[in-house]
């Protein structure tokens, strides 16, 4: 069987007077129902744009969009690249849903949270104000607001940032979607209600079977619920591989530095972090060769002038563990030191 | 001269809500900081960590006198300033300091960075020695920025850089405290540990005290030699940082830390989570007796009605529960 979603050499960029933005380009992925695919990257990287694009959100007069998305549907695999904007419409919130990083400017301040999950209710199925709004208090039920049958009729200002963020998931799977995006869904909110929050996604996506896609820059976040991971830089996708794979045996040297980067909470250690040096590169006009080359530290054992000239293709090193770079696998394996069971002191 | 360059004594500060309009009556009181003691060494990190409206942020700055405190007592390099004046306050300003959280908003957008880092000097009337373009350039270079962009604008700079740039501001006059709010919360992850390392660099070499005020316990277990844990305005617990982290015995310490992800796919997979209900209750109505009791798991009557006192357990490692955690 065909994965749900098919992502392929999907660019996105933007025109800009300075000359184009290229926010997101060759995104190739596969995302299958009940999986949960990460997408790991720093600001600017391109994480949440080529996500946009596979839900119609771009502006067409302001994005160039190429590729494909592919979701393979029941009815057939539709291409919501290329498909009329009307056929995309009616897939946005019936098969396909998305949740934003802030739940108060994604939910309107003027309806009752009632009426608007029986909105994105009543869109898809017949059924009239109250009908929607039993839907609507049992979806709140399920995402675990008490009393839901008060709080229905209530507004998002009187709820806090946590219960904001479940009324949203609410209100994203009360169709059923079998692919649901969620962009750093948990950045807003304190850690004892993150792990409320992630806790719910995983218990919903067993209950729909949801392919989820989670966008975040957090790599605790991406260790506690993922299945595989694509880690992006400078809007390519720079490793993607399983889960275990990326946090012991990455073949990746921006992501071995990235790993190095983070104190962890369950290890006492007062030695200094490792640093990347400098900053991710502008993305108008990037110059040949890979974009990590100038923060890299082993640029140096690549021979010749590689680095500078030839971009590293993502190419499969170690069985479905695909990484953009010039060194061999061996040689990686060789220089990492990012395993994270290893850096137990 | 005292060992601890600042001390907090049942320190208070409380905002009154009012009703708007006309009248502007005061209707309830958000008890934002309520009864916190704690001393921060000279050289040390003191870490000050807690949820979204636990009062960590009020704490910093009532510590610099940016709010009035309600009452209690601050002690700053021995002396009380609780009461001191603005004016009164002036000369002392130049020795405390403090790093914002937002790097784009906390410096003027039309100021040169020389200008920005200057300031200090201009309000204290300093003069430092060599002119105050060598100086502000030497601080530049001390915290890794190119002393040839002294005249160029906040928004040429990345939101990493311009951090340095707080940073710079914050050491022109050499504090002995420095304020810092969340300083790497609003950073990339890469540029996050260039941020942290930097502040650990200048606190051994300048002697600086920090009391670091931040969400992420992560990074305040890197940084902190003690952390300070607050729930809605109160102190739940106090320890030396490998104490805090290794041996809670706050039931909310415990269930804090146990929420903190860890970028370790087995461990989080064979790992048993404290799972809090609820959300934190409103300060304006705190719940009666222990303020954590309508969220944890070991509440039993008298946590309902009895406030526990902070007590000190071992040496340094101070609690408020009816109930702690075993050692």
């Amino acid at each position: 069987m065909k994965p749900f979603l098919e992502v392929k050499n999907l660019n996105v960029s933007f025109p800009t007077e300075d000359g184009n933005v290229n926010a997101s380009q060759d995104i190739s992925f596969e995302v299958a129902l009940g999986e949960t695919l990460a997408i790991v990257g720093e600001s600017g990287s391109g994480k949440s744009v080529s996500n946009l694009a596979i839900m119609g959100l771009h502006n067409p007069a302001r994005t160039i969009i190429s590729g494909q998305a592919i979701l393979n549907l029941e009815s057939g695999p539709v291409d919501v690249i290329t498909a009329p904007a009307e056929t995309v419409r009616r897939l946005r919130g019936k098969a396909m849903a998305m949740i934003f990083q802030d739940p108060m400017s994604s939910l309107h301040p003027y309806y009752s949270i009632g009426d608007q999950i029986s909105e994105a209710w009543r869109l898809y199925n017949e059924g009239n104000k109250k009908d929607g709004l039993k839907k609507a208090t049992e979806m709140l039920d399920l995402v675990g607001i008490p009393d839901a049958g008060r709080r229905v009729n209530e507004y998002p200002h009187q709820f806090s940032g946590g219960m904001r963020q479940r009324v949203m998931i609410a209100m994203a799977l009360v169709n059923n979607p079998q692919l649901l995006i969620a962009d750093e869904p948990t950045t807003a909110l304190d850690v004892t209600v993150q792990s409320q929050i992630l806790q719910l996604l995983r218990d919903m996506q067993k209950e729909f079977n949801m392919a989820v896609i989670l966008i975040t820059h957090d790599l605790g976040v991406v260790a506690e619920v993922a299945d595989r991971v694509n880690v992006m830089y400078a809007g390519k996708i720079v490793e993607q591989a399983k889960v275990d794979e990326i946090y012991y045996r990455s073949l990746q040297p921006y992501t071995m530095g990235l790993l190095q980067s983070i104190p962890r909470v369950d290890q006492l250690d007062s030695h200094r972090l490792k640093t990347i040096p400098g900053q991710p590169p502008s993305l108008i006009g990037l110059p040949a060769g890979c974009s990590f080359r100038a923060r890299c530290e082993f640029a140096s054992h690549v021979p010749g002038n590689l680095c500078a000239t030839v971009a590293p293709a993502l190419e499969e090193k170690a069985p479905a563990h695909l990484t953009r770079c010039h060194l061999t696998s061996a040689q990686l394996l060789e220089l990492n030191t990012s395993d994270v069971r290893g850096s137990h002191n | 001269m005292s060992e601890n360059v600042l001390t907090l004594e049942n320190l208070t500060k409380h905002f009154d809500t009012t009703t708007g309009g006309v009248f502007n009556k005061v209707k309830g009181v958000v008890k934002a900081v309520d009864g916190v003691t704690l001393d921060v060494a000279r050289g040390e990190t003191v870490g000050l960590v807690g949820e979204s409206g636990c009062g960590k942020t009020t704490v910093g700055r009532t510590v610099l006198k940016l709010y009035e405190p309600t009452s209690g007592k601050i002690i700053f390099d021995g002396q009380d300033i609780t009461k001191l004046s603005r004016r009164e306050m002036k000369p002392l300003r130049s020795q405390m300091q403090m790093i914002f959280q937002d790097p784009f908003a906390s410096l003027n957008p039309r100021h040169t960075v020389g200008t920005i880092v200057s300031a200090s000097y201009d309000i204290h009337g300093i003069k430092p020695e060599g002119g105050t373009k060598k100086a502000v350039q030497e601080l530049l270079e001390r915290v890794g920025l190119n002393p040839e962009h002294i005249n160029r604008f906040p928004h040429e700079f990345s939101g990493g850089q311009r951090q340095r740039i707080g940073i710079a501001r914050a050491l022109a006059l050499k504090p002995k405290l420095i304020v810092a709010d969340e300083p790497v919360s609003a950073l990339d992850v890469s540029i996050q540990a260039q941020v942290v390392n930097l502040l650990d660099d200048l606190q051994q070499e300048l002697g600086l005290a920090y009391l670091f005020v931040a969400h992420d316990l992560s990074v305040v277990q890197h940084i902190s030699d003690r952390v300070v844990v607050m729930y809605l305005g109160k102190v739940m617990e106090m320890a030396d940082t490998a104490e805090l982290f290794f041996k809670p015995r706050h039931p909310y310490t415990k269930a804090l830390l146990s929420a903190v992800p860890i970028p370790d796919p087995e461990i989080e997979r064979k790992r048993e989570r404290i799972i809090l209900r609820g959300d934190l209750p409103s300060p304006v109505n705190p719940p009666a007796g222990c303020v954590f009791n309508t969220r944890c798991w070991k509440a039993q009557d008298i946590c309902r009605t009895s406030v526990p006192a902070l007590v000190e357990i071992s040496p340094k490692h101070t609690l408020a529960c009816h109930f702690p955690e075993p050692a």
